[in-house]
């Protein structure tokens, strides 16, 4: 019997995938679309922590520059988040939480998002790089990024409850970035700040996910309270805010932080103390919601989680922007 | 949608990303300009000083010792 011969292959219907991607919404992303790919949430909070490091470093720095230092960072911060929502589309499409990303909706495709983090992240360390020759402050900036996306996002996030802690470093190093551009170098005062930022995320990030575990089960993220449940999360909010608050007062001892920031610091992490034991002693996240509202509608049960979140943040900014402000009255004192 | 609509909005929406594409680009340009033109700022003077030190330098160690 005779084979039958192959049927030629169609050749490329060009005009027909052009119609399908003129009808495609993906194709169409806005301006505001790509600027949520930035995470701008986040980058505020980054933006401030290294404005913080830079001019509490001490060394005088020329305007321009310090207003470079900080665009990069912001664009590196957003960068690593674009990258971090392109690889991330179709887990944050399963969560309430995240499912009108710009990615997770479709309202920009996954390769947009990519070459978006991709240019931005390149350009940000390479102008880091041009305006601070040394290089400490572009190699730590790019560090981070990787640091971000490739152990957090594409390792860690998948594969075990402690990966806020390991993974939260990156959002810890923007002080240090910010310092290392002021003066070349990153002394251990540098690091104290690192350190803060890097006690306070899983404390801050533990008590959101004990009361929207529900989302990062669905979307099979081994958050704490998902992959050790709510009392072991609870615990472990209490010991990091234990470690963290004194941490907190170092700046003290090292002569960063003056009598002001002893207050902010001492009443403040005892206050945080005190909202982890609330958390602790409740039973926040033993009936998680990971409904739509779930940061303002929570059960009575996870009021204390949601109040040691929103305390969390005014907590970080407070010793901040504390240290921010003394160190500038100093400096018109002086 | 027809297909000329789909089509006027498909190369609208290009147009409007190539302009902010080009923008950014420019602003890229611009403020490596004026970074580019500080640190040479910066450089001159700190040869100046350097020029100035051995200048100095030349100075003291062609000045003859006292007893």
């Amino acid at each position: 019997m005779s084979k039958k011969p192959a049927k030629p292959e169609a050749p490329l219907d060009i005009a027909t995938d052009l119609k399908q991607a003129y009808a495609s919404q993906a194709l169409r992303g806005s301006p505001g679309d790509y600027f949520q790919l930035l995470k701008p949430r986040v980058m505020s909070l980054v933006v401030f922590t290294a404005l913080t490091g830079l001019i509490i470093a001490g060394k005088p720095i020329h305007p321009f520059l310090a207003f470079i230092a900080i665009l990069c960072i912001a664009l590196g911060a957003g960068a690593a988040g674009a990258l971090n929502m392109a690889l991330e589309g179709e887990t944050d499409a399963l969560m309430r939480r995240t499912k009108l990303r710009p990615v997770a909706a479709g309202r920009v495709t996954r390769n947009d998002a990519l070459t978006f983090g991709g240019v931005l992240a390149f350009l940000s360390v390479f102008m880091m790089w041009i305006a601070f020759p040394d290089g400490l402050a572009a190699a730590l900036l790019a560090m981070t990024i990787v640091y971000y996306v490739v152990l957090y996002t594409l390792v860690l996030k998948r594969r075990t409850p402690q990966n806020i802690v390991i993974g939260g470093a990156a959002g810890a190093f923007p002080p240090v970035i910010g310092w290392a551009a002021a003066t070349g170098a990153a002394p251990w005062e540098a690091w104290i700040l690192f350190a803060i930022i890097f006690l306070w995320t899983p404390p801050h990030s533990w008590a959101l996910a004990l009361y929207t575990a529900e989302d990062y089960a669905k979307a099979g993220i081994p958050m704490m309270p998902v992959a050790k449940g709510a009392k072991s999360t609870r615990l472990q909010i209490l010991l990091y805010s234990l470690v963290m608050a004194p941490v907190a007062c170092l700046p003290i001892a090292t002569g960063l932080g003056g009598l002001v920031y002893g207050f902010v610091s001492v009443v403040g992490g005892a206050v945080f103390i005190y909202f982890a034991l609330r958390v602790y002693l409740s039973r926040a996240g033993d009936h998680p919601e990971g409904g739509e509202n779930s940061l303002y509608d929570v059960k009575k049960e996870a009021l204390s989680a949601r109040n040691l979140f929103a305390y969390s943040i005014f907590y970080l900014t407070a010793l901040f922007a504390t240290l921010l402000v003394e160190h500038l009255i100093k400096g018109v004192m002086s | 949608m027809t297909n000329d609509n789909g089509k006027k909005a498909y190369l609208a929406a290009q147009s409007r990303r190539n302009y902010f594409i080009a923008g950014g680009l420019l602003v890229f340009v611009v403020l490596v300009f004026f970074v580019t033109m500080i640190q040479m700022g910066r450089n001159t003077k700190i040869e100046k000083l350097n020029a100035l030190k051995s200048q100095a330098a030349a100075v003291s160690s062609a000045a003859p010792a006292t007893h």
